[in-house]
């Protein structure tokens, strides 16, 4: 969820998502779901010499699933806010599953 | 996620498979889970010592989702202008064991 957040506020920015067979797509970031599935627009493919399959797209849907890396411009990222966000997140997940463990065995 | 893709419904969009395959075809429908309907849909096959091969599979084709990994707009006038047959290429490698 934190991770979904963080992303659109990048969205309009310029990324490059790499996959899990190492194909990297640059373009700008249109949308993005909660499966962190990416819409690009005006797309590039980052080694059109090995890819040339790939350097006539126009935009791309990319499933969340086959995403290794997203690399997006550090000037845009708070990387201590959003450390100390990351932290909150676990630390309030870590809170609930424990009140959950407590309240499970009296009902 | 559904909307973002339906607005792609009737152009022409070059799907990428998890196995790295890439087709070709006029995407005709999709759902929540990313299955697709893929009209007059043709397999592009990449070789490098051949160049690439057109297989097409005829009439309707339905994609499953979890075997797609990417749905991708293509620029009709670039593409149309590249002599695809004559590109050499490695098939892009497979994106799941």
């Amino acid at each position: 969820m934190l991770f979904y957040t963080f992303f659109k506020t990048l969205m309009g920015k310029e990324v490059v998502v790499e996959l899990k067979n190492g194909v990297a797509i640059r373009g700008t970031l249109h949308s993005v779901d909660h499966f962190l599935n990416f819409k690009l627009t005006e797309t590039s493919v980052e080694d059109p010499v090995r890819f040339p399959q790939l350097t006539t797209l126009k935009s791309a849907f990319i499933r969340g699933s086959v995403v290794r890396y997203v690399h997006v411009p550090s000037a845009e990222v708070d990387t201590s806010l959003l450390q100390d966000a990351a932290r909150k997140e676990a630390f309030e997940a870590a809170a609930a599953a424990a009140k959950a463990a407590e309240e499970a065995p009296a009902a | 996620m559904a909307a973002e893709l339906g607005k792609l419904i009737d152009h022409r969009v070059m799907v990428l498979t998890n196995e790295g395959r890439t087709i070709v075809g006029d995407l005709a429908g999709l759902d929540q889970s990313i299955n697709l309907i893929l009209r007059d849909s043709v397999e592009r096959v990449w070789s490098s010592d051949k160049g690439m091969e057109l297989v097409p599979s005829g009439g309707l084709s339905m994609l499953r989702g979890d075997s797609v990994a990417a749905v991708c707009e293509l620029n009709a006038d670039a593409d149309a202008a590249m002599d695809w047959e004559a590109v050499k290429a490695d098939a892009i490698p497979r994106l799941k064991p």
